[in-house]
């Protein structure tokens, strides 16, 4: 004789206690979301995004400049990521390369993003000054424009 | 007497925990995914850097007089009277300088490189000025793909 015995006794467990259950929907939920949180994160920190940024918007005032010109910008933000990422070395955070007319951002260590700009110029006295921008709050990067007379390899921050 | 247990119930309980995983999963994919796109674009800078090229050479035009009579000497002039660095220009951009409908200067001008372009980030965004100067009138198209380079140091 074949007699069928129905364990539910797992079916009567979770129904007892449908806090048990709610609990795994919420650790998978808040996992979700921490994860979600944390690639958020990581991308307003994305050094790769910045030093390409960076590397970039100064060519815009370096080709329309005049030699001569004394050139002020705010780069707060580079600094902060490069903080974060421990690049910590303020004379590697920008580079100008007056040989190849190229500037170069290095965000985080290991990897530097370069632009070249046309304007057949060198730039001079690069300096990175800490909270000297507005307010005394912000971190401004300043260099001047000069005529190329030499074929130097660099500009480095002091 | 043989017994059967039943573990039905006890899977089906837990069943539902993947639905509501691939739920779960619908919704973050799709916002990781342009997250991802969004933030690892290239800047894209080739029409800002033609025209900050093209602003160069009107300024240049306007302020001085060019000989087109030889192509090597017009190139030369070019180059030192407007302070444009000679091995960037040739690596990166494109030049088509025509006064009048004639053109005058070429650099790897190629107007089928500049339509693909539009689509490609591989190719080179174009740009068009024209102006007025002297009785003359200056039709510029300016184009570049150069991209930002990484270098491990």
């Amino acid at each position: 004789m074949i007699s069928l015995k129905i364990n539910n006794k797992a079916q009567a467990a979770i129904n007892q206690s449908p806090l048990i259950k709610t609990l795994v929907y919420l650790i998978f939920a808040a996992l979700a979301v921490v994860g979600l949180y944390l690639i958020i994160l990581s991308k307003f920190n994305d050094a790769d995004h910045w030093s390409n940024y960076y590397a970039k918007e100064p060519t815009k005032i370096i080709n329309l400049a005049e030699p001569g010109d004394k050139i002020t910008l705010d780069v707060h933000k580079a600094t902060e990521v490069a903080k974060a990422n421990g690049q910590t070395s303020k004379s590697e955070i920008f580079r100008f390369n007056n040989a190849e007319n190229e500037i170069c951002v290095k965000l985080s260590p290991g990897k530097a993003t370069c632009y070249t700009y046309f304007n057949d110029v060198d730039i001079i006295n690069p300096q990175l000054l800490l909270a000297q921008g507005s307010q005394g709050k912000t971190n401004i990067l300043t260099f001047e424009i000069a005529d190329k007379l030499s074929k130097k390899t660099s500009e480095v921050i002091p | 007497m043989i017994i059967i247990k039943n573990k039905k119930a006890q899977a089906g309980a837990f069943l539902q925990i993947f639905s509501f995983v691939f739920f779960l999963a619908i919704f973050l994919v799709p916002i990781v995914l342009a997250l991802n796109l969004h933030f690892s674009s290239d800047y894209d800078f080739r029409a800002i850097d033609s025209e900050i090229l093209a602003l160069r050479l009107k300024s240049c035009f306007s302020k001085n007089q060019f000989e087109f009579n030889s192509l090597d000497s017009f190139e030369n002039e070019l180059f030192t009277v407007c302070r444009l660095n000679p091995k960037v220009i040739k690596e990166h951009y494109l030049i088509s300088i025509s006064i009048n409908d004639q053109e005058k200067y070429s650099w790897r001008a190629d107007e089928s490189q500049c339509l693909i372009g539009k689509s490609n980030k591989n190719y080179p965004q174009c740009i068009t000025s024209s102006f007025k100067l002297d009785s003359n009138t200056y039709q510029l198209l300016i184009g570049t793909e150069q991209k930002s380079v990484e270098t491990i140091s």
